[in-house]
């Protein structure tokens, strides 16, 4: 029983989502081209996490309109919406179950692929399930550990399970003269009670408050984050392998895998959130006229401030990239004097004590550059991943204001500022003793890995195209008379194929 | 086709047979693999390449919790140490909070042994372990080395001639600082030649060994020694590129034709190295949490956690406080205090969904007129309140008091609930220096606390 209400706290709402995801008001023209299967992937991952989240919606709704939570109650209730929007979708589909189609590459689907090729797509396939298996045990045997899980969010999830509602948490001032039925605190009442919310929603779904199984939704937002990105690499126009590459370097991550098996921390949710609401604004604006694209984006990048109070300044980091997909110049050149603007009035007011939204403005400068080399460079939280990045970064150089990747660069850029002026006027103390460096980068990582699998695809398509140009060279060297000059060059580069030839003349 | 097209031309010239193209791969992985670990042994190792003596390893009679190591600086070891076997087993540090296992070593052990490698087992000594010495030109000078830890497993460490580690030896130790999580079993110390083997197998235990979850994992891992002089990450990189660079001049020369798949195979092996470095660890600690954990209820499981001491009391705690009704109007509060903010705020975690007060930073007791009537105090480890059983009356800090029942009492520990408005003392209070032990029991006793 405890695992089928598991397996439905996690279904349900991703059936909501998917039928969020595909949904099709208009009526397509009978003239449209006709539909290609839908990108499962991209509908199952989006499903999941938006289905989540709307799911905490209802939730609220709930309980401003004071009805007490029942888990079969809110399940029907989402299931129905599921059922309703899919029907309408049907209905303006005529009968096809297109959804968000994939870009037709069939040279590049894993069918036509070489074996060797097949047997790394399954063998990388197999290694993500392996991790899905080992996180999934961590996730489901160890009761709450990491510190904040149990002092700011699994503590309101408690209590909202309990009270089979929404109950508020406030700073210790008012608590101390409020009504003790009503009125409770911890350590963070302030922070957006999202998270919680799935907590409770895990807690309703089984009848009790198991610390170890509420976290359930933290393997679920893996999965759906690996299942998402991968379907919108494919949607880019990645091969198949080339997209399971980029998702297993995500996947894979030490220390995002971490945030899964020692649930309970709000990072990583706010990384899938974060992650692919920008993601699927690049997909809209790589120019690929599909609206849902841009409506799941900016549903994702509002949900981002209901995640952590850090998602508001991750939702503005995507603004630069609307401007620049708007005016590409005249982005870049307002991004570039935006950035200098911050980071001038970050030194200004580093003594000021100011407030903005919630966040102090202005600690001392302090020297937090070697911690942050040590923790993204040599220890063993992001594998080799920056590494790569830089290199791939500096090899496509030309490529980084090209196109749809001057949005890429310029979100990508905005968050790297955003970043600094955090690790260096903000929170140094914590960057100093590593509290915190790793656990800010993790809601940029998915856009990060993104963005170099972008690049990096780009770049080795170009260096596909130069073979492709060589092999025209070859061939077309080998048709000249034995004599010919260009012949006796090509043959000097192809020595052992020469002397097969001339033996066999 | 023209016929003087050989078959392998049909073959595009950038995607070459499977087998060669496999073999490329593999050999220049293999030589940046090289390269990277010529690298790591260059700058980890000094002395000689080959060891002159067979590894000495220190079990049994050869470690004693002693009293016979007299060190300036350090109390004589005063545990329960039984030793099973050949392992030495630590129930526990001696008052002080340190327990010291004396090595007998040979004579010229300088000369001939440089690295120290300790096998230990079982609970963590969490005030550190360490390595430690007297001998060289200044024999009253007590050396040490604090011992590195790469999960559960110790790290061999190097001692050199200028850390002190020369001449004649008089006397060698491992400390533990205590408190301990658990008897320490330690089954041997092994000392090592300096030679290029024990240097590579220095570095390959730091880079694979297991990194246990701990309070600090969910903010940075460390993926081998926490002194990062030998990261992995850094290494394995630098063999990309010299595979890389090496593939460049290749092709520069004329060698070898460009193959583009090359460009993406060569990262993924690098980066499989360190995942499946992480897998393993991943794979290990399931066995731990397995052990601990897997098949137990909910309940049984907190019990067995870190805390599960603190978990049963919690249990003992809320049996005296019924769940409030779910009125909106009627309800109650748990302000816990404890001087050690984990087990404050862990605690309180415990008690919800009741309506707790735990929050980081404040460990001092509220003044007494933040408590109605019902509200419940929870005195955990905390020092500077005492309970006055003739007037049933909670004091701190500057004569602040409060009326209250004593629900429970346990080990310095105590419950209590909120009776009345804060009344003066009629004993007199002493002074706030002489409150240094806990919460203490009724300093007047009355009648016996009803449990």
């Amino acid at each position: 029983m405890t695992f089928f209400g598991l397996l439905a706290s996690v279904l349900v709402p991703t059936l909501l989502g998917m039928a969020l995801v595909r949904l099709q008001l208009r009526q397509r023209p009978l003239d449209e081209a006709p539909a290609v299967p839908p990108n499962w992937p991209l509908v199952i991952g989006y499903g999941g996490v938006i289905g989540a989240v709307v799911a905490t919606l209802l939730m609220r709704l709930s309980s401003l309109a004071g009805i007490a939570w029942n888990f079969w109650v809110l399940s029907g209730v989402i299931l129905g919406l599921a059922i309703l929007l899919h029907l309408i979708t049907q209905n303006n589909q005529r009968g096809d179950l297109a959804a968000l189609e994939v870009a037709p590459l069939p040279e590049r689907t894993t069918k036509s692929a070489e074996p060797w090729l097949q047997w790394l797509f399954y063998g990388l396939l197999a290694l993500l399930v392996l991790r899905f298996i080992n996180l999934g045990f961590e996730v489901t045997q160890r009761p709450l550990y990491p510190w904040d899980a149990w002092t700011q969010w699994a503590t309101k999830a408690k209590v909202f399970f309990d009270a089979k509602a929404m109950v508020s948490f406030a700073t210790l001032d008012t608590y101390l003269t409020a009504n003790a039925a009503a009125v409770f605190t911890d350590a963070a009442p302030t922070y957006p009670p999202t998270v919680s919310l799935l907590q409770a929603f895990s807690a309703l779904s089984i009848g009790r408050f198991d610390d170890a199984l509420v976290n359930v939704p933290w393997l679920s937002c893996w999965v759906f984050l690996c299942a998402a990105f991968y379907g919108q690499a494919r949607q880019w126009g990645m091969s198949a392998i080339a997209a399971l590459l980029a998702t297993y370097v995500l996947g894979s991550l030490p220390f995002v895998n971490t945030h899964v098996a020692l649930a309970g921390y709000a990072e990583l949710h706010m990384a899938t959130v974060f992650g692919l609401g920008a993601i699927a604004f690049f997909s809209w604006a790589s120019g690929s006229g599909d609206k849902r694209q841009l409506f799941i984006a900016i549903f994702l990048l509002l949900a981002c401030v209901e995640i952590k109070r850090p998602g508001i300044f991750w939702l503005l980091s995507v603004v630069p990239g609307v401007f620049v997909w708007w005016r590409p110049k005249v982005g870049l050149i307002l991004l570039a004097i935006g950035t200098a603007i911050l980071i001038a009035a970050g030194f200004a007011f580093a003594k000021s004590g100011m407030t903005l939204a919630g966040f102090r403005v202005g600690q001392d400068l302090s020297e937090v550059s070697i911690p942050i080399v040590q923790n993204v460079f040599l220890m063993g939280n992001w594998n080799l991943l920056f590494f790569f990045g830089i290199a791939i970064v500096v090899f496509s150089w030309r490529s980084l204001f090209a196109g749809v990747h001057a949005v890429l660069t310029s979100v990508v850029f905005a968050g790297c500022v955003f970043l600094f002026i955090v690790f260096y006027f903000r929170i140094s103390a914590y960057v100093s003793d590593f509290t915190t460096i790793n656990r800010a980068m993790v809601h940029f990582v998915p856009v990060l890995v993104f963005y170099f699998a972008t690049l990096a695809w780009a770049r080795v398509q170009q260096l596909g195209s130069a073979a492709a140009d060589n092999e025209e060279f070859y061939r077309g060297r080998m048709q000249e008379p034995r004599s010919s000059p260009k012949r006796q060059n090509a043959q000097q580069r192809l020595p052992a194929l020469a002397d097969a030839k001339s033996t066999s003349s | 086709m023209p016929t003087d097209i050989t078959p392998e031309l049909t073959l595009a010239p950038t995607e070459k047979p499977l087998k060669s193209f496999a073999l490329q791969v593999l050999s220049l992985f293999a030589l940046g693999l090289f390269a990277a670990f010529s690298l790591a042994l260059f700058r980890a190792h000094a002395g000689p390449l080959f060891a002159a003596n067979e590894p000495l390893v220190l079990t049994g009679d050869s470690l004693a919790l002693t009293a016979g190591l007299r060190l300036a600086e350090n109390n004589l070891a005063e545990g329960v140490a039984p030793q099973f076997g050949k392992t030495l087993i630590i129930a526990r540090p001696n008052d002080a909070g340190s327990a010291v296992v004396a090595l007998k070593l040979p004579p010229q052990v300088a000369g001939t042994y440089r690295y120290i490698e300790p096998v230990i087992k079982g609970g963590v000594a969490t005030g550190g372990v360490a390595f430690i010495w007297r001998g060289g030109a200044l024999k009253e000078k007590v050396r040490q080395r604090d011992i590195a830890f790469a999960g559960a497993t110790a790290l061999a460490i190097a001692v050199e001639p200028s850390d002190g580690w020369t001449g004649e030896i008089i006397g060698a130790a491992l400390q533990l600082s205590g408190p301990f999580t658990a008897p320490i079993e330690i089954e041997a110390v092994i000392l090592r030649a300096p030679s290029l083997a024990a240097t590579a197998q220095r570095l390959l235990q730091g880079w694979f060994s297991f990194e246990a979850w701990d309070n600090s994992s969910i903010n940075f891992l460390y993926g081998g020694p926490i002194d990062l002089a030998h990261p992995l990450p850094l290494y394995l990189f630098f063999g990309l590129l010299v595979s890389s660079g090496l593939y460049w001049l290749l092709i520069k020369d004329g060698r070898v034709v460009g193959d583009a798949r090359i460009y993406w195979v060569l990262p993924l092996l690098f980066w499989l190295i360190s995942d499946v470095r992480w897998q393993i660890s991943l794979l290990q600690q399931a066995r731990l949490t397995s052990a601990a954990f897997f098949g137990k209820d909910i309940e049984a499981k907190h019990l067995a956690a870190e805390d599960g001491r603190l978990f049963k009391l919690m249990q003992t705690f809320t049996a005296k406080m019924p769940l409030a009704p779910k009125d909106g109007k009627t309800g109650y509060r748990v302000f816990i205090f404890s001087d050690e903010e984990y087990t404050r705020g862990r605690a309180a975690y415990h008690l919800y969904p009741r309506n707790t007060f735990a929050l980081p930073g404040v460990s001092d007791v509220l003044a007494a007129k933040s408590y109605n009537v019902g509200d419940y105090i929870a005195l955990i480890d905390k020092k500077g309140v005492r309970f006055n059983g003739q007037t049933q009356a909670l004091t701190w800090g500057l004569a602040e008091t409060v009326q209250v029942e004593l629900l429970h009492f346990e080990n310095g520990n105590g419950l209590f609930q909120v009776r009345g408005a804060p009344q003066m003392p009629s004993v007199a209070l002493p002074s706030a220096s002489a409150n240094t032990s806990p919460i203490l029991p009724p300093a007047n006793p009355g009648p016996a606390p009803k449990f």
